[in-house]
């Protein structure tokens, strides 16, 4: 009798840990991804900033500021996660093409103000890169507790499902090559 | 950093004339020594000679050992001060032979658990690289084990090395050699690298690699890998390979720690009864000296495109 208790309650306590430990790894993946949005949210800020100091200088370049401010207002107003994804690489994108832009203007690239903004810009780049890794590295660490047994019984049966990690976008790859960047 | 195809010349332009000014001291030492040693061996022996005792022999030859420290320490200062420092400045670097990276600084790191219960440095070398300030010395910690039969045990042996990181970060981070998974494989390993309390949480990279030499903690996952770029992971491969020792590394208060351990003792003078003048360990030290203020270029510690300047 005291040997069925003792083994029901061993169970018990198992599966509580291995269902907190699911718990635990998804609220992991939730705070990994608010800290993605703080980051973002600094970039968005750092847009308008950019544009009005570069606008002194670059006077036919319109078509690439009107484009990265449309960017940033869809970003801020968009709420699906798999928008938000697209339009940031899509800012991404059009900050390459603006970087790549201000060397045509030397007076730009060697003003001070716009040298901070840039520097603030790669800040703040390397900052929600880091968090993409780090939301990665939680959402990995979440999918081994849905799938590795015998978590795998509990994330089936409260409805844990696996998450998808973030993904870099086909046109930041392709940015990434340096000889497409000398052919273009 | 002067490239090594200039040894040469500042060899035969710096080096000759302060070389040829130690020459005649060590000359002279060793005259003196020899001098002794024979006068005093020769009359040891008469002693002997005549049976009168062995004793007058044996303190002799103490007598002219303690002779010969006494002098080899005062050459060594003066190998040091002159030679030492000029190699360094030929490096844009300040010398002091007599000084150490700090016990603050050591404690500061927090690479080391363990409280060292001896504190020993020597040949600390300090100075910019381009826009990186660097520290670093020799150093070598211990700790006296307790129970009836106290020995001493070394935590660290080999050069620390300070340098300004180029990121600005709050928290702590640690990159440290990975014991546990080299034994235990990663599954295992895991377990234990996660039960480690005096450490931080443990942060899991994605560079396979990196994770295989290292063990991660940080105070902040998200701070860890904004420290730890990609790049960033694989400069410190190099580095360890570079090197070829342990590496063990600390990211605190805008300082990057690194703990290389080497268990040759550097820049000591030659022994008194041979020439200072020798190219090859000269170059060896030029060569130690540059291998160290390179970290900064393998680590690109100069490179400053992000807020901090």
């Amino acid at each position: 009798m005291i040997l069925i208790i003792g083994i029901i309650v061993v169970l018990l306590l198992g599966a509580v840990l291995t269902y907190n430990n699911l718990v635990g790894a998804r609220n992991a993946v939730e705070n990994a991804f608010g800290t993605i949005d703080v980051m973002l949210k600094k970039r968005y800020d750092l847009i308008p900033n950019l544009i009005e100091v570069a606008k002194t200088y670059m006077k036919h370049e319109n078509e690439i500021f009107t484009n990265l401010a449309s960017l940033r207002a869809r970003a801020t107003t968009a709420t699906n996660t798999d928008e938000k994804v697209a339009i940031e690489n899509q800012i991404s994108g059009a900050m390459k093409n603006l970087l790549i832009s201000v060397e045509n203007y030397p007076d730009l690239k060697a003003s001070e103000q716009f040298t901070m903004l840039q520097r603030s810009w790669n800040e703040t780049e390397e900052q929600i890169s880091a968090a993409r890794r780090a939301y990665n590295a939680a959402v990995t660490a979440y999918n081994n507790a849905v799938d590795k047994f015998p978590s795998n019984i509990f994330a089936g049966m409260f409805n844990f499902k696996r998450k998808e990690v973030f993904m870099i976008a086909e046109t930041e790859r392709q940015n990434v090559s340096a000889k497409a960047l000398f052919n273009s | 950093m002067t490239p090594i195809t200039d040894f040469q010349s500042f060899y035969q332009t710096n080096l000759k004339p302060k070389l040829a000014e130690l020459e005649t001291i060590r000359i002279s030492y060793a005259k003196k020594i020899k001098l002794y040693g024979l006068i005093g061996i020769g009359a040891g022996l008469a002693f002997l000679v005549f049976k009168i005792s062995v004793w007058p022999l044996i303190l002799i030859v103490v007598a002219i050992f303690f002779l010969y420290r006494y002098y080899a320490k005062r050459f060594g200062n003066s190998y040091k001060t002159q030679i030492i420092a000029l190699l360094a400045q030929a490096q844009d670097l300040q010398y002091d032979h007599e000084s150490s990276i700090s016990r603050s600084a050591y404690d500061q790191s927090k690479i080391f658990v363990r409280t060292p219960d001896r504190f020993w440095g020597e040949d600390l070398l300090t100075g910019k690289v381009d826009k990186t300030g660097i520290w670093f010395s020799e150093l070598h910690t211990q700790y006296k084990s307790g129970g009836k039969n106290k020995s001493w045990h070394t935590i660290f042996r080999g050069i620390f090395f300070i340098a300004d990181f180029n990121k600005n970060f709050i928290g702590e981070t640690y990159v440290l050699p990975d014991v546990s998974e080299n034994i235990f494989g990663s599954g295992l390993g895991g377990f234990f690298q996660k039960l480690n309390i005096a450490r931080p949480q443990l942060v899991k990279l994605e560079d396979v690699e990196f994770e295989k030499a290292f063990a991660i903690y940080g105070t902040d996952q998200v701070e860890a890998r904004y420290i730890l770029s990609p790049a960033l992971m694989q400069r410190i491969l190099s580095l360890k390979e570079k090197f070829n020792t342990a590496v063990a590394l600390s990211f605190i208060g805008s300082h990057v720690y690194i703990a290389l351990s080497i268990s040759k003792n550097l820049f000591e003078a030659p022994w008194l009864f041979s020439s200072v003048d020798n190219y090859k360990q000269l170059e060896e030290y030029y060569n130690d000296i540059a291998m160290c203020t390179d970290i900064v270029t393998i680590l690109d510690l100069n490179t400053r495109i992000w807020m901090k300047e």
